[in-house]
């Protein structure tokens, strides 16, 4: 686990970064955790578990949004979306039907739904990982402060998953 | 790629919060694709390249002033289509610009003292 010195936005990011590390390392030092066992269930992963696979999925779609989007279609024409700094292109090659750009319209605009969704979760998680940057990263509160926020983490990962599963409905153009 | 360097890639990517510039080409698949790696040749893309068209820019100033242009014509496509193209790529810019700022609410507090 990385020596963190400071406050900063980096700081912020390298303790997200640890996010697992730290909850290890937390429950190692804590003997009993009743605060991260989901009531009635022996089976189901630790809501802080939950809430962990949540959070790296969100930062996954954040990347895949920071890449652009690509597409080929069926008439052999390319539509791509790219985002570099303050530039966004995109481009059109070839000749896709009326249907095909319809399509890529419809995928970029659920990558933005997904963002804005993302963004809202990795926000909670940014603003967590100040709190255990201030506590030094003490197990109890890392644990306690993740647990109290798991049940939104989860709620927003449904949202999230919502509108992932929406986005694998077949469509007819498109890879 | 590890959780720090998904959101640097991403903050980096739009953290310059002064103007978003917005650009749609049509062009011919050959002229904009690297033979050898099949990859599009995004450097190429300026509006003196000769290769590609521009369809429609959107320049959007840190005021929200906005400044648009729309070619007349595009050649061998359906101007509507790209224009409508172009139009959702400018929201898209726009949500990633406002998404970097939902990103770092977090960061502030909501009572005081915490």
């Amino acid at each position: 686990m990385r020596k963190i010195q400071g406050n900063s936005l980096e700081d912020q990011l390298a303790a997200l970064e640890d996010l697992t590390e730290h909850v290890t390392r937390a429950r190692q030092v804590l003997h009993q955790l009743p605060l991260l066992k989901v009531e009635g269930t022996d089976e189901s992963p630790p809501l802080v578990l939950q809430a962990i696979s949540i959070a790296q999925a969100a930062v996954e779609q954040l990347e895949e949004f920071a890449s652009g989007l690509e597409r080929s279609y069926p008439t052999g024409s390319v539509i791509a979306l790219k985002r570099d700094g303050q530039l966004c292109r995109a481009t059109v090659l070839g000749n896709p039907s009326e249907e095909e750009v319809a399509a890529f319209i419809t995928d970029l605009k659920r990558s933005d739904e997904q963002l804005w969704e993302s963004a809202a979760l990795v926000s909670l998680l940014l603003g967590l990982a100040s709190k255990w940057l201030a506590a030094g990263f003490a197990p109890p509160v890392v644990l306690h402060t993740l647990a109290e926020s798991a049940p939104q983490v989860i709620a927003l990962g449904m949202d999230l998953s919502r509108l992932q599963a929406r986005g694998q409905t077949p469509h007819s153009a498109g890879l | 790629m590890s959780l720090k360097d998904a959101l640097k890639k991403f903050t980096d990517s739009i953290a310059d919060l002064s103007n978003l510039e917005i650009t749609t080409y049509t062009g011919k698949l050959e002229q904009a694709v690297d033979a050898t790696t099949g990859q599009i040749k995004w450097d190429d893309f300026k509006p003196t390249s000769g290769k590609l068209s521009l369809v429609a820019a959107t320049l959007v100033r840190p005021n929200l002033n906005t400044v648009n242009f729309r070619a007349a014509v595009a050649e061998d496509a359906d101007l509507k289509s790209l224009l409508d193209l172009h139009t959702a790529a400018v929201d898209s810019a726009r949500t990633g610009r406002m998404a970097v700022i939902k990103i770092f609410m977090g960061l502030i507090p909501t009572t005081p003292g915490s």
